[in-house]
């Protein structure tokens, strides 16, 4: 186990390691290199069924690329990968069947309407068509989204264009739902109910990983968190874990996040910058 | 904010513009453009003065042609009648006018439909400026957009004019009416831009009269776009056949002189423009009329001009879009499931239609092959659909880009096998070559129809798009062992591109060729047995191939 003081190291806590039989996904050392920049260092980390499982980071940390090599989408130079004891790099359709995915930018067709979209992708999935219809029904009237059914996606606002795209990722029940930054520009009721649906869903025995920069929605729903930074896991497990690690039970774990992940004194330096022009000011007036 | 700072402001919004512009031209491989971008965003401006100049060029010849032209009918005073010089100068003049209005609508509609559009001035709104500042900007973005074009029709053909005359006075009559009708050009098609943005505003799923209008106007512009080289050569004909005008009976020149001065754009100011030029006029009567048309000119400018200013000053105080709202009840929420390759079908054919870039695209690829009839050639035309074979393939799989996307796109992320995305797409590019073929016939009236040339066609329309395709995928698509119809490395360069265009033509080629030397050792009905045995021998090897590259 490490320290604190020496972030670049990995601290895990609550390891699903332990508990092997309900470990959906594994990585194993994932390594992804573009050109010079190496954007995803020997990242392990495991996801457990019936988990909400937390990816934060700063901004480049690597947690898009980490996604999308979990989807199969890019050619990784190093590790291991199985959801399920299928390997996206061999097994991509299998393993594509098996996600759900929410992209930062919503991954839809603007030229169609949700009612196309939707039946393309449970074509494609070829999913039951009664069993879906009741799902997609039920998630549009619980985010109020049923009204855009036939408008055209390009027309919507980015907040319904989100309620379509998670509509689109939980049409077909997966097993892992994959969501990266998922309640931008969404009210607080669409956050709130979105939230209950992640919740459900676990319960149901599906997981959920969850990229994001906000650290209360993590920190309200994730069990587990894992803490990513210049490509490599530097802290894991649940908040009052993270909060021994952090060294106080006091935290919020936007702190423990800024102290792991070394960025307190910038913070502070960037303040102190701020505070001298407005101070600057003050003595002028 | 003073005018100098904020003519500098309106760079940015400029940039804005023509960024945003290539952006919605992208597709959904706007990511390839900002990535582009990203590194060097000097070449949005860069970019952007390329098209200016591209544009200012073609507006600079008809210019230059319509000095020339009444240079040649100074040199004929005295030979011939004043009444055919009238005529001649006067078409010649507002001919160029007419010209000027259609190249200013073809090039300048689709920049300044982002103008008009107004989002760009959401940002704006934002910031400390009142509304007559923000309007100032919008019209100096105006002039940003438009300003070079606008000025090479101000000055080139008035500086044209005082190099022939070498009168001053001749000059600022020139100067005058060009600066009329130029404004005249510039309003016309702020009013026309705008009542195109509203058409194409609001988008629908339907098949209504607003889409049916909205691609017939597609259809129209890409083909008026495609021809502008042809109606440049078009004009040079004209210009330096104008005299055989001459041959015109005199009496029906007599009238259309005393007529044709009374129509406010662009006649009017084209016979005062001759009468000044040349000094001399027939008859009182075509004075009249002279001033009378100039009259109506001013007026109709007048009206198009407050027109065109209450737009022009409304474009920053455009609502934004928002949500249509309906009532819930009365929409049903159901699903009509098919197997993934006749989704992916579906969903090709809805974005290859709705999509403006991928239209675009579809609709080249159904003219490339009918340019030598616009250049009057009577070479075969099946021979010129091979030629192009390349260039259809490319345009149509760039059609398609935004129904697959790129790699992280929404098919990419569902379990949409790589061998059933080839076969989705071997079927729309075939379906474009094979519309092609039927466009060919019905324009040619099916002269060159026969079945040998059926057949031949029917197997470029299974092989050409495989062999592109399985090309494509060996130099752009290997990912994790496998390969992608995705382009997977974005650094690829020319000649990659090039690799994958002469496979094409090449097969294209022995197909036709390859028939033709059949033919003319075995004759037909025999040519057409082994031609079809060695077909498919062919289709079962790239069968094989198909195989061995695309998972299931």
């Amino acid at each position: 186990m490490n320290s604190v003081d020496q972030p670049s190291d990995q601290i895990k806590l609550g390891d699903a390691s332990g508990d092997n039989h309900s470990i959906l996904l594994t990585v194993e050392g994932l390594t992804k290199r573009y050109d010079r920049t190496l954007a995803v260092n020997g990242l392990s980390f495991s996801i457990r069924s019936g988990e909400i499982y937390g990816l934060l980071g700063p901004n480049g940390a690597g947690k898009t690329t980490t996604i999308k090599s979990l989807l199969g989408m890019l050619e990784i130079d190093g590790g291991r990968i199985s959801l399920l004891g299928k390997n996206p790099m061999k097994q991509a359709k299998e393993v594509k069947a098996l996600i759900g995915y929410v992209a930062e930018e919503p991954l839809l067709y603007d030229s169609m309407t949700p009612r196309e979209l939707f039946d393309f992708i449970a074509s494609v999935r070829q999913l039951d068509p009664t069993e879906t219809r009741s799902r997609i029904r039920n998630l549009l009237t619980s985010l109020d989204a049923t009204k855009y059914y036939d408008d055209l996606i390009g027309t919507l606002s980015k907040g319904n264009k989100q309620k379509m795209q998670i509509v689109a990722a939980l049409m077909s029940d997966p097993e892992l739902l994959i969501l990266d930054e998922p309640l931008t520009g969404l009210d607080a009721k669409s956050r709130r109910i979105v939230r209950n649906i992640l919740e459900l869903h676990t319960k149901s025995g599906k997981s959920v990983m969850l990229s994001t920069h906000a650290m209360e929605d993590a920190q309200g729903l994730c069990d587990r968190i894992g803490i990513i930074n210049q490509g490599q896991l530097i802290a894991e497990g649940t908040l009052d874990e993270l909060n021994r690690i952090g060294g106080s039970s006091e935290l919020s774990l936007e702190q423990v996040f800024l102290k792991l992940t070394n960025q307190e004194q910038s913070v502070e330096d960037a303040t102190a910058m701020i505070s001298t022009d407005y101070e600057k000011e003050n003595l002028e007036e | 904010m003073n005018l100098l700072r904020m003519w500098k402001f309106s760079e940015k919004i400029h940039t804005e513009i023509f960024l945003g512009s290539r952006i919605a031209s992208a597709g959904n491989k706007k990511d390839v453009i900002l990535e582009k971008y990203k590194d060097d965003i000097s070449r949005v401006k860069s970019n952007s003065r390329f098209n200016t100049i591209f544009i200012s060029m073609i507006l600079f010849f008809p210019a230059i042609i319509v000095v020339t032209t009444i240079g040649q009918s100074l040199d004929l005073l005295g030979q011939i009648p004043i009444e055919k010089i009238l005529f001649t100068n006067s078409l010649a003049i507002s001919s160029y006018y007419a010209f000027n209005l259609i190249f200013m609508l073809l090039f300048g509609l689709m920049t300044l439909s982002r103008l008009l559009e107004g989002s760009v001035f959401r940002f704006i709104h934002t910031l400390p400026l009142s509304n007559s500042e923000i309007q100032i900007l919008s019209l100096l973005t105006f002039i940003r957009l438009m300003g070079f074009q606008l000025l090479i029709m101000f000055a080139v053909f008035p500086l044209g004019v005082l190099y022939i005359t070498r009168s001053v006075i001749v000059f600022g009559v020139v100067l005058v009416l060009n600066t009329g009708n130029l404004i005249l050009t510039a309003y016309v098609l702020i009013i026309v831009v705008d009542k195109m943005s509203s058409l194409f505003e609001q988008q629908t799923s339907g098949f209504n009269l607003r889409s049916i209008l909205k691609y017939l106007f597609l259809l129209f512009y890409t083909v008026a776009i495609f021809s502008v080289y042809f109606l440049l050569q078009q004009i040079v004909q004209f210009f330096s056949q104008i005299y055989s005008l001459h041959l015109v009976p005199e009496y029906l020149m007599t009238t259309l002189n005393q007529y044709l001065p009374l129509v406010p754009f662009p006649f009017s100011t084209g016979y005062i423009l001759t009468y000044f030029t040349i000094g001399k006029i027939p008859s009182t009567s075509i004075l009249i009329g002279m001033i009378l048309g100039f009259v109506l000119f001013v007026l109709l400018t007048w009206y198009v001009v407050s027109k065109g200013n209450q737009i022009l000053m409304n474009i920053p105080f455009k609502e934004q879009k928002q949500d249509v709202k309906r009532d819930e009840e009365g929409i049903t929420v159901e699903l009509n499931t098919r197997g993934p390759l006749l989704a992916y079908l579906k969903v090709s054919l809805i974005t290859l239609t709705r999509n403006l870039p991928s239209l675009l695209s579809i609709t080249f690829t159904l003219l490339l092959p009918l340019l030598p009839l616009l250049q009057g050639t009577e070479q075969d035309l099946y021979v010129n659909l091979l030629f192009y074979t390349g260039f259809i393939m490319f345009f149509g799989d760039s059609a398609m880009a935004s129904t697959e996307g790129s790699l992280g796109g929404l098919l990419s992320s569902l379990p949409f096998a790589h061998r059933s995305m080839y076969r989705g797409k071997q079927i729309v590019l075939g379906s474009i070559f094979f519309l092609d073929f039927i466009v060919l016939n019905l324009v040619t009236l099916g002269t060159y129809l026969s079945l040998a040339r059926i057949v031949v066609m029917l197997m470029i329309i299974i092989t050409v798009p495989a062999v592109y395709l399985i090309m494509k995928s060996y130099l752009f698509g290997k990912l994790n062992d496998t390969y992608t119809l995705y382009e997977i490395e974005d650094n690829s360069g020319f000649f990659k591109n090039l690799i994958l265009i002469i496979p094409v033509l090449i097969v294209a080629g022995a197909q036709y060729y390859g028939f033709l030397i059949l033919d003319t050792f075995f004759g037909t009905l025999n040519a057409l047995g082994l031609y079809v045995c060695a077909n498919i021998i062919v289709i079962l090897t790239i069968e094989y191939m198909i195989r061995r590259m695309f998972e299931n």
